[in-house]
């Protein structure tokens, strides 16, 4: 019986998934036309705002009049409006639309942001971030992955939070999850209790604990795979203790759970005897083989974020977990401001743009912020990088993302890209602008060669030695060949130094000198995880801190390293 | 090496350690603690002969504060310099009671 309803829940995703993908396919065979018809419908329904009046909307009939009357923005252009909407619930001040949800920002780049969510925003994340992944798989796999539940790693408020003007307010991941709810037991190995946790209850245990007791899982998924990689861990960690709860069908003592959370637990939960014996002659066996495949014999898909910064917890996932045979969907770029891409194949690190998302333009990163050469879709050329700049219909118009990204293919006739690394997320001494895309390439590759586990890494501009110089924090795992800290370090600068030639000049120069590598404590990575979520950040939201902007941060790992000495 | 000594008076816990609290030991005390903590409201640690600690280590404290937090209160006494040096750097003089 159990099964039928998991099939019948998983038909309608897998229904949604596939008109999604149709509508991809359909949006993305004239981008230019499309996306054109989305930002002029966006400015006749917003020409009666305050900001339409402001800038003329209703003399814009063009993409060049939108450009002459509107200029290129950044949140503190709208922080003002989005203060009176939140607070007084005022309308048409940016958006026309009614306002029901304010996206809160993660905070990449400083303080939360509260972005503007009309449905029309949320019915676009639901099509292509929540569906169209699923038709994508479906598309290139068929139906099996129909039979099983996902494993899934959410984690949401357990109740919806509000603005004083009423509106609801949270990370869009979060809100998106909430529609699942009626059919969690069916969709999702993870109970209620785990995606929508009251505070001291330890998710993590739930989370692998249910997911280890059902046999039958066809899919993996997290928000950003490094989650993934993080449970995966803790089960090669603590796998005694929980084989020994499912054979006994009990929770350990050593599990943090109020009584009435485990008491609505154990009332999910039975002896599994032959799943524990199961799963013990696999554990005893060891982890240097990847032992999803063996745990769960019918895994079909990965799905989460694992591009751009999160590529180094989705290749230990890969090498580590779940071997080479699990195919990985990847979802696009998504911020808080819009969705920007979607995948449309099966492990690809590019995604493609989504025409009636959001209205796209482009500044060249050359560019030196010369908005005359901003370009449209049909502008793009391929290999180039660009900024992406938005117009989304929260009420932000030719906004800056800060993302840069770029030009790998096409999609029907619409261009693919991948995500390079934040514009602001470069290490700059003396003009090198080493971006974060180098660094992490740098060590990836460092790890590749090696054959090592790199669980993530750090850097820091070290401008008080002199000649300055790079400092790397590594946190390494396996290292099956043993290699020394000196060989790891000498890899990795050589890495380096072939990508980043504008530093290798500096080197060459005596301007700087080589990198310094720390190699950090293990569990340093996990240690800043659960500060910052014990600090209130939500743990679907934390993303890697690959290069050290603060003084908190720079204490942190330097007081955390091996050696534990500040330079 | 890690020495546990612990003590337990109703609902008052008092933990000694000796050695190093690194990712070898960090386990063993985080199960001693689990093991005694459901009905504890009062949870003492005595640092005197504690030479270091790791994150792994850090990851153990940050739980038992997480669950004190709730149920009373969590106090740690005589802290070593370094020690106190790295609960500094990592942001736990902010978040534990120091004595």
């Amino acid at each position: 019986m159990k099964s039928e309803k998991i099939i019948a829940a998983n038909k309608k995703r897998l229904e949604d998934g596939i008109k999604a993908f149709e509508r991809l396919k359909t949006v993305c065979q004239d981008p230019m036309k499309v996306n054109e018809e989305l930002l002029l419908k966006i400015i006749r329904d917003n020409e009666d705002t305050k900001y339409g009046k402001k800038y003329d909307f209703k003399n814009i009939h063009s993409i060049e009049d939108y450009q002459k009357k509107v200029p290129v923005t950044k949140y503190a252009d709208y922080s003002d409006y989005i203060k009176q909407m939140t607070g007084e619930g005022e309308k048409n001040l940016i958006c026309a639309y009614e306002v029901g949800h304010f996206n809160g920002s993660s905070g990449t780049t400083g303080d939360i942001k509260y972005i503007p969510m009309p449905q029309e925003m949320i019915d676009v994340y639901m099509a292509y971030i929540n569906r169209g992944p699923i038709g994508v798989l479906t598309d290139a796999i068929g139906e099996e992955w129909t039979k099983g539940r996902c494993i899934r790693l959410a984690e949401c408020p357990s109740e919806e939070r509000y603005v004083s003007s009423g509106a609801t307010f949270g990370a869009i991941s979060s809100h998106m999850t909430r529609h699942f709810r009626p059919n969690i037991d069916f969709l999702f190995t993870s109970p209620d209790e785990a995606i929508f946790p009251v505070s001291g209850t330890d998710t993590k245990y739930l989370h692998a604990r249910f997911a280890l007791m059902d046999a039958d899982a066809t899919g993996m998924m997290a928000a950003y795979l490094s989650y993934l990689v993080l449970t995966m861990k803790y089960i090669e960690n603590n796998w005694e203790m929980l084989v020994d709860d499912i054979e006994a069908g009990t929770i350990s003592s050593t599990v943090e759970l109020s009584e009435d959370v485990k008491s609505q637990v154990m009332d999910k939960i039975k002896p599994m005897p032959e799943r524990a014996a199961e799963l013990r002659e696999i554990f005893k066996g060891g982890f240097d083989e990847p032992f999803v495949p063996k745990v769960w014999k019918n895994m079909k898909y990965v799905l989460g974020i694992g591009t751009g910064g999160f590529k180094i917890h989705a290749d230990v996932l890969k090498e580590s977990y779940t071997g080479k045979n699990i195919p990985f969907v990847k979802i696009g770029i998504v911020a808080s401001e819009g969705c920007f891409t979607t995948t449309y194949r099966l492990d690809s690190e590019d995604t493609v743009l989504i025409p009636d998302s959001v209205f796209y333009e482009f500044l060249p990163v050359d560019a030196d912020d010369d908005f005359s050469k901003i370009v449209t879709i049909d502008g793009l050329e391929q290999g180039k990088e660009y900024e992406i700049i938005i117009t989304n219909m929260g009420g932000f118009y030719r906004y800056r993302m800060r993302d840069a990204v770029r030009i790998v293919s096409r999609f029907e006739n619409t261009p693919t890209l991948e995500f390079l690394y934040r514009i602001d997320q470069t290490i700059n001494i003396l003009g090198e602008k080493t971006t974060e895309a180098t660094l992490r390439e740098a060590a990836n590759n460092m790890a590749e060669s090696l054959s090592i586990e790199l669980i993530d890494f750090s850097v820091y501009a070290d401008i008080k030695t002199t000649p300055h110089r790079y400092q790397y924090f590594l946190e390494i795992g396996r290292n099956p060949k043993g290699y020394s800290n000196d060989v790891i370090r000498e890899t990795l600068e050589k890495e380096l130094l072939k990508l980043a030639p504008a530093l290798r000049d500096l080197v060459d120069r005596g301007l700087c000198q080589v990198i310094k590598v720390n190699f950090l404590q293990q569990d340093t990575y996990l240690l800043w995880r659960d500060m910052a979520i014990y600090n209130g950040t939500n743990s679907n939201q934390l993303k890697p801190i690959h290069i050290i902007r603060n003084e908190q941060q720079r204490k942190f790992f330097f007081g955390l390293t091996e050696s534990s000495s500040e330079p | 090496m890690l020495n546990i000594n612990e003590a337990k008076k109703g609902e008052r816990l008092d933990i000694a350690l000796e050695g190093r609290l690194d990712t070898p030991t960090a386990p063993q005390l985080e199960e001693k603690i689990n093991s005694a903590i459901s009905d504890v409201t009062n949870l003492t640690f005595d640092f005197t002969k504690l030479e270091y600690i790791s994150s792994a280590g850090l990851r153990v404290l940050l739980s038992a504060q997480k669950v004190m937090n709730k149920q009373g209160k969590m106090t740690i006494s005589n802290v070593s310099e370094e020690i106190m040096e790295i609960f500094e750097v990592t942001g736990f003089s902010d978040i534990l009671t120091i004595q």
